[in-house]
């Protein structure tokens, strides 16, 4: 892996297309911009993992169809409440 | 095509009602064709599988969370519309995975990850929605349902 040194507002540019600048370092984090063609994706890591590992679940796991049939009496609403991940 | 399911035995599948993902799922890049089944009689039932259509294994349990969110309504980005080809909204498709912990009991949504589909070519990706704020384990069975784990 290459490791590099870079100072807040310097760049790291990767096959000409994707600019990667640290936009600004605050105590323990690092916040970063991304310019890249749009048709790449961009994820944080641990979100991807978190994909994968539900998909994992969901593969793995018995889950009973027919217990499933009716999730609730009214539609749900995910509303303001919906936590982040 | 004729595919050995997890639950239904063997099935036969027309081709063009064939998924095909050209990534595969996240943690399963390597399959890439899919069916959606229901069980006869099932029709009601908002949940049904999403079956490998090469192999036994894995087949989804997966519902259309449109159906049962009325305000799911995930931001796709171009390269999301472009993964799947799709030229229209219109013919976007939905499907949302469920999962479950592994103590059990509890069965979550991934609202997060949802696969897409192209209804016109059958394209489909699974995607993750980065800046939307949709849970990866939304409960819908067990302790805790309706919220995230």
């Amino acid at each position: 892996m290459l490791v590099l040194t870079r100072r807040e507002g310097e760049k790291i540019i990767i096959g000409g297309s994707i600019e990667i600048v640290v936009s600004e370092i605050q105590g323990d984090k690092v916040r970063v911009g991304i310019s890249a063609p749009q048709n790449l994706e961009i994820l944080r890591g641990e979100l991807l993992e978190a994909a994968r590992s539900a998909n994992q679940e969901a593969a793995s796991g018995d889950i009973d169809i027919a217990a499933l049939a009716r999730p609730g009496e009214e539609p749900l609403k995910l509303g303001r409440q919906t936590p982040q991940i | 095509m004729v595919i050995d399911t997890k639950f239904l035995g063997r099935v036969e599948v027309e081709e063009e009602n064939i998924l095909r993902f050209p990534k595969g799922l996240y943690g399963f890049e390597e399959i890439r064709k899919f069916a959606l089944l229901r069980r006869n009689g099932d029709d009601d039932n908002p949940f049904f599988w999403m079956q490998c259509a090469e192999k036994k294994e894995p087949c989804f349990v997966v519902t259309d969370p449109g159906a049962i969110f009325s305000d799911y309504h995930p931001s796709l980005t171009p390269a999301m519309a472009e993964a799947i080809r799709l030229k229209s909204p219109d013919v976007l498709r939905m499907l949302a995975i469920a999962h479950v912990d592994r103590a059990g009991g509890r069965v979550f949504l991934n609202l997060k990850c949802p696969v897409l589909i192209n209804s016109v070519n059958n394209v489909a990706a699974q995607v993750i929605l980065e800046n939307d704020p949709y849970p990866i384990d939304y409960v819908i069975s067990g302790a805790g349902r309706g919220m995230g784990r």
